[in-house]
Order: structure tokens, then C-alpha cells, then sequence
């Protein structure tokens, strides 16, 4: 568990934290979202120590930070910056390996792990030998995953980590890491810009503005606590279709049904979005899924029911 | 056009004007008579050099047009091969109706050989790969000399004159240039990350080493031998240390700071353009700041420090002739002497060695730098 107690960092006249608390548990991604300019570096990097504040405590797993010099604390922390920053004179190994040689990890296992976080992500072996120049701007962000992950760290820093590739690409790197993180189960601080991604890689998201913490709670139910301008405003008025990406078929109570010829078949893996989507241009059409080899009804009422669940309920 | 097309037609004018304007050649009767201008028509006749400057013409045709690279790999070969011919030529040729002593008469090359030179190297470095081509074409007389085969030719008599001073000048010259570029390597570089580091202290660095660019080396060597000179007075044992205003101090102090301007300078812009997500990332994995700069830093700078390097020690190698001036040894002893009294010869047998020595240096670094590239940037591409 990461907390921090009262944070306050200053730039001249320009507040960046704004006695800010906050507590990421064990396990969870927490995503960091907000304007341009509004802390989240700032905030992130208070933990590894890149950054001093003025003002204010933070532990993990119950240790005041301040507890380790900061390089020690810093190897036990993965980090992960929208830049990427691999060293370009460093082939993919030798990047990935950098901390667990800090460590003094012995060669074997050093070569066994990159082995292991190369399959990971998605990145074939051979791609051990290549440098950074040689990558694809989502290759080197996979392998910028991978040098953060490398020494096994509990606790994961990421800013930003998928800001430079193209949608496309984008999405798939979101979508294997939150594979990863499914499995892999790190106490994540996660930065972004970007809604979609806060939404879909989020256990809980935390909004951010002017150095404070506006809201905090799971995607479903953000901007639902407490009514405030400023969160509305960031969400947006089609937030609700927004969040239907996190669920799928399979999370609906659907209606069983004896498939016919006619029907227009979906995915039960689909997300509800997409199930939306087919549904509108769909007419007369009966949509169906199949299930464990039942067939059943997906209707536009379900997905709502759903919706009000989730987000009202 | 490409460069090399214009290159060629360079070439072209250049063969003309020195073939027809230009004496290849300067006959004396001894070191002090007026010469006697050779033009090459005295050499081969004037239909000769029709036949010479039509052939030379159709080469370089020949080059400029897209034809086959065997047929253009035999003229560039030809080609390098002209300038010994030339001036073998120039040492057998007899002036007619001139008495005179071949012990002190010689033939000093004119400015048409120069000239035949130029088009030649113009033709040559037009075409790709053209380090042998370059070396032949200054290797072949050189080669010529050490055997013996033109001893008329004037830079060749000074040297036989000259030879012990010759061969000491050049290990002063070599000594000089060097070490000074090697005291300056690590205070340059230490001066150019310290420039980096501390931001503050980077314009007054700067500044100082800025200021021995503007400053004249001249200049600069005589402002030193002042306090020099005044400190050996001050502490004979200085003096008997061989550090006086004049001679090898005054000339080392002086190289030594002009080589430090282009390696600080190369190295602050080397650790300037370091990628700062990099540094970021490097010091957020929790590298120690020593770690950072043995590891990321230094490597990723070490191209542009090396082209620093590279640049101080062949300035240097230029720079060393002043050295003469001041009794610091080197070619510019012997290019000074030349200048006294009037012995073109003997000022081109100081220069040429230089110029031979600051390509030889070039080409050095060329090399460890490509290598250097290779390894930072991965064996395969
Ligand atoms: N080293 C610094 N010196 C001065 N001001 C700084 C420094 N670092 C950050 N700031 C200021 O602090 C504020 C917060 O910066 P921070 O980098 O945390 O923003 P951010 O939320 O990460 O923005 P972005 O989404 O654009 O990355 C900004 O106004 C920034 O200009
Ligand atoms: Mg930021």
C-alpha cells in the first residue's frame, strides 16, 4: 500500500500539490487523471523521490519512504515515463536488465527473466538483440514495460507509458497490459490524459485539478458522489456509454433463446459498447451470443439494466 | 548537378588555365637567381600539351557521364598517377641555352604542377572511395624522392640540405602537437560537464574558452611569454626545468589551450543534447549519479567529444608552426627559415609534411569514430 499524507509541493508561484492525501492499495491500478499542468508528475514522483515536497509524508507498506536512500528505494520501485527514455546504446536486453544488475541479480536469472517479460508482453526473442532506434514506437513503450517490471517490483510508477503510439497500436498495448495486470496483480499509480484508458485500465480513478483530488472512486460510479462543475465538465455528457467498455456479454442477465439462421451473431467477449453499437444498426434483426453453448437474446433493455446497476444502483 | 559533376568541371578549368597559363616549374640556377618560369609546353611541346589537355578533357568527360565503374576505376587509377609522372618529368628537363652547375641548380615546382595538382584531386575525390587514390597520388613522388629518381626538383634538394634538421623538426613538431592535445583531452572534458552540471558556471567557462577563439594564437603565444619569461626570471630553477618565455613552454602552454576550446566546447554540447527521458529514466531506476554518467552520459556523449578531439588535435598539428616562431622547434622552424631567405622550397618542405600529417590525422579519427558509431549504434542495421 502506497499512502501519501498531506502533500504539498510549490514551483515559485505555481502550486503542484495542494495538501494532498491519498492511498493506492495493494493490488489495484489506481489511475491518475487530469488537465495538463494540474500534478500528476509531480504526485508520481514524489514516491521515487525525483521530486522533494515541501510538505507532507508517504509510506509504503507502512514505511516512511524517507526510511531507504534513494537509489534503494528506487530499485524496488518500477518506473515508467511517457517518454519511455530506453538507452539508445543499449540493446533490448541490456535495457530490460539494468535494475536486477543494480541488484546483482546472478546472469542466469537475469537471462531467464528477460526471456520471461519479452513473452509477457507480447515481444518476440529475437527482438533481444535489437536497439531502441530499431523499434516501433509501441515496441519500445512494451519494452519500457518490461525494463519497469523487470526486477519484480511490488509497486509500479507509470506516466503516461502508452502516450506516443497510435491509436491502434494504443489499444493493444492497453489491452495486454491489462492482461498483466490481471495476472500480475502490482500496486499501480497510473497517469494518463486520456479517459478511455483511465477507464479501461482502472480499478479506481482519481481526479485531479489544480494540486487536489476532486474524486476518487471506481470508474462506474465516477462523477456520482457528489455533484461538482469541474468533474461533469471532465467526464463529459456520454461518459455512460464510455464505461460500458469495461463490461461484456458475459457480465449481462440475458434471456436464453433458440438461435435461428437470421440472427446476427456477437462475440460473448464483446464489450457492451460494441454490442450497443450492433444493436442500433441492427433493425428488425434479432441479435443473439452464445454462451457454454446457450444461445441468448441480447436486448438494448439488458445493457441498460446493466448500466443502472453499475453506475446507479 | 551533383558535387561531383561540379567537381569535375572544376577539374576541367583548372587543367586548362595550369596547362596553358600556368609555368608547371621554376628553373634556378642556384638558390638565389632569379628562376626561369618552365611552362609545360617547354616540356612537351605545344602540340604535347593539346594532346594532354584533349585526353585530360575526354577523362573527365568520361567521368561525369554514367559509364561503366570499371572504365571510370582505371582513369581515377591513371589519374592519381599523373602528378609523379609530372614531376619526374620536371626533374630530368634540361633548360636549353643556359649554362649552369648541377650541383646547386634545381627546379622548384611552379604553380601549374600545383594547379595540375588540384584537378586532379578535384577529379579523383569525385568518385566514391577515394582514400587510395589520394594516397597514391601523394605517395608516388614521395616514393619517387626516397629512391632517388628526381633529385633536381628543389623541395627534394633542400631536404638532402636539410635532412638532420628536418628529422628532428618533425619529432618536435609531432612531440609539440600531440602531447598538448592529449594534456588537454580530460580538463576539457571535466570543463565541459562541469559547464553542464552547473549551469551557472557554464557562460563564465564558456566565455573564457571563447575568448582563445578570438584571440589570436600569435597573440596569445605573446602574452604568454611575458609571465613566462618574467616567472623564470623570478625562479632560475625553472629555467633549468627548460621553462623560459621562449622555446617548447611558451609554444605547449599555448596548444595546450587552444586544444581544450574545441574538446569543452564538444563536450558541453555533447552532455546538452543527452535525451532528458533518458536521464530521467536512468536516475528514477535508481542508478547512483556516478552510475548515470560512467553508464548513459559519458557513452552517449562520447561521438561528440570524440569529434572535439578530433578537431583539437589537427588544429593543433596546423597550429604548431607558430611554435617556430617562438623557438619551440617544429616545421615552423623550418617554414620560417624558408621565409627569411626567400627559399620557396624550403617554405614548402615545412608545409607539406603538415598538411600530410593533419590528413593523416583526419582520417585516424574517421576511422575510430565510425567504429565508435557502430558500437553505440549496434553491429546490425
Ligand atoms: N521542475 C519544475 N520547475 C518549475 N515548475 C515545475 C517543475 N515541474 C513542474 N512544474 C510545474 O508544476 C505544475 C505541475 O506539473 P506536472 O508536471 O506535475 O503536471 P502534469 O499534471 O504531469 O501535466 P502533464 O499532463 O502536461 O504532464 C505545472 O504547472 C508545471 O509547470
Ligand atoms: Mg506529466
Amino acid at each position: 500500500m502506497i499512502k501519501l499524507s498531506h502533500m504539498t509541493k510549490t514551483y515559485g508561484a505555481i502550486t503542484a500539490l495542494d495538501d494532498l492525501s491519498l492511498e493506492v492499495r495493494n493490488g489495484e491500478c489506481l489511475v491518475l487523471i487530469g488537465p495538463s499542468g494540474c500534478g500528476k508528475s509531480t504526485l508520481l514522483k514524489t514516491i521515487n523521490r525525483l521530486v522533494e515536497p515541501d510538505a507532507g509524508e508517504i509510506t509504503i507498506h507502512q514505511k516512511p519512504i524517507h526510511d531507504y536512500a534513494p537509489e534503494v528505494l528506487r530499485r524496488q520501485i518500477g518506473y515508467c515515463i511517457q517518454g519511455v527514455g530506453l538507452f539508445p546504446h543499449l540493446s533490448v536486453s541490456d535495457n530490460i536488465a539494468v535494475v536486477p544488475r543494480l541488484l546483482k541479480w546472478d546472469e542466469p536469472k537475469i537471462q531467464a527473466r528477460i526471456d520471461e517479460l519479452l513473452t509477457l508482453t507480447g515481444l518476440p526473442l529475437s527482438y533481444k538483440t535489437k536497439r531502441p532506434h530499431q523499434l516501433s514506437g509501441g515496441e519500445a513503450q512494451r519494452v519500457g514495460v518490461c525494463r519497469a517490471l523487470a526486477a519484480d517490483p511490488e509497486v509500479l510508477l507509470m506516466d503516461e507509458p502508452f502516450g506516443a503510439v497510435d491509436p491502434m497500436t494504443r489499444e493493444q498495448i492497453q489491452l495486454a497490459f491489462r492482461e498483466l495486470q490481471r495476472r500480475l496483480k502490482k500496486t499501480v499509480l497510473f497517469v494518463t490524459h486520456d479517459l478511455e484508458e483511465a477507464i479501461l485500465l482502472g480499478d479506481r480513478i482519481a481526479l485531479m485539478h489544480r494540486g487536489k483530488i476532486l474524486e476518487l472512486s471506481t470508474p462506474e460510479s465516477l462523477g456520482q458522489s457528489t455533484p461538482n462543475e469541474t468533474v461533469n465538465q471532465f467526464i463529459g455528457a456520454d461518459y455512460a456509454l464510455r464505461i460500458l467498455r469495461r463490461s461484456t456479454l458475459e457480465d449481462l442477465k440475458l434471456t436464453a433463446v433458440q438461435p435461428q439462421t437470421e440472427d446476427r451473431r456477437l462475440e460473448s467477449t464483446s464489450s457492451l459498447k460494441e454490442a450497443l453499437a450492433v444493436l442500433l444498426e441492427s433493425g428488425n434483426q434479432r441479435v443473439i451470443t452464445v454462451i457454454d453453448h446457450q444461445a441468448y437474446r441480447v436486448d438494448v433493455g439488458d445493457i441498460m439494466a446493466h448500466l443502472q446497476a453499475v453506475r446507479y444502483g | 548537378m551533383t558535387s561531383g559533376r561540379l567537381r569535375l568541371r572544376l577539374a576541367g578549368l583548372v587543367l586548362l588555365g595550369s596547362s596553358f597559363g600556368l609555368p608547371v616549374g621554376d628553373f634556378k640556377i642556384n638558390r638565389i637567381m632569379r628562376p626561369i618560369p618552365v611552362p609545360l609546353s617547354d616540356l612537351i611541346g605545344t602540340f604535347g600539351v593539346i594532346l594532354v589537355v584533349f585526353i585530360g578533357g575526354v577523362a573527365l568527360w568520361t567521368l561525369a557521364k554514367s559509364m561503366s565503374s570499371f572504365i571510370k576505376r582505371w582513369i581515377v587509377w591513371g589519374l592519381a598517377l599523373v602528378p609523379g609522372v609530372l614531376i619526374f618529368g620536371l626533374s630530368t628537363f634540361i633548360p636549353a641555352g643556359v649554362e649552369f652547375n648541377p650541383e646547386a641548380a634545381r627546379m622548384a615546382l611552379g604553380a601549374g604542377t600545383a594547379g595540375i595538382y588540384l584537378a586532379v584531386l578535384l577529379a579523383i575525390t569525385s568518385q566514391p572511395s577515394s582514400r587510395w587514390l589520394i594516397v597514391v597520388s601523394i605517395g608516388l613522388p614521395i616514393g619517387l624522392a626516397v629512391l632517388g629518381q628526381i633529385p633536381m626538383i628543389g623541395i627534394v634538394k633542400e631536404y638532402q640540405n636539410y635532412k638532420s634538421t628536418f628529422n628532428a623538426e618533425f619529432i618536435r613538431h609531432l612531440t609539440l602537437a600531440l602531447s598538448s592535445g592529449v594534456i588537454a583531452i580530460l580538463p576539457g572534458i571535466l570543463m565541459g560537464y562541469w559547464a553542464y552540471k552547473y549551469p551557472k558556471s557554464s557562460e563564465g567557462i564558456l566565455s573564457v574558452v571563447n575568448l582563445f577563439q578570438v584571440a589570436p594564437t600569435l597573440s596569445l603565444l605573446g602574452l604568454i611569454m611575458i609571465p613566462l619569461s618574467l616567472l623564470s626570471k623570478q625562479f632560475p630553477f625553472l629555467k633549468s626545468l627548460g621553462i623560459s618565455g621562449i622555446g617548447f613552454a611558451p609554444a605547449f602552454i599555448v596548444l595546450t589551450l587552444y586544444a581544450l576550446m574545441p574538446i569543452v566546447a564538444n563536450a558541453y554540447a555533447a552532455f546538452k543534447q543527452l535525451d532528458p527521458a533518458v536521464l530521467e529514466s536512468a536516475k528514477g531506476m535508481g542508478l547512483t549519479s556516478r552510475q548515470i554518467l560512467r553508464q548513459v552520459s559519458l557513452p552517449l556523449a562520447s561521438p561528440i567529444i570524440l569529434s572535439g578531439i578530433r578537431t583539437a588535435f589537427t588544429q593543433n598539428i596546423g597550429n604548431a608552426i607558430l611554435a617556430g616562431l617562438v623557438g619551440g622547434g617544429g616545421f615552423g622552424a623550418i617554414i620560417f627559415l624558408g621565409l627569411s631567405q626567400s627559399a620557396s622550397d624550403l617554405v614548402l618542405l615545412g608545409t607539406l609534411p603538415v598538411v600530410i600529417m593533419a590528413l593523416i590525422t583526419e582520417s585516424l579519427f574517421e576511422r575510430i569514430q565510425a567504429r565508435l558509431e557502430r558500437q553505440l549504434r549496434g553491429a546490425h542495421d
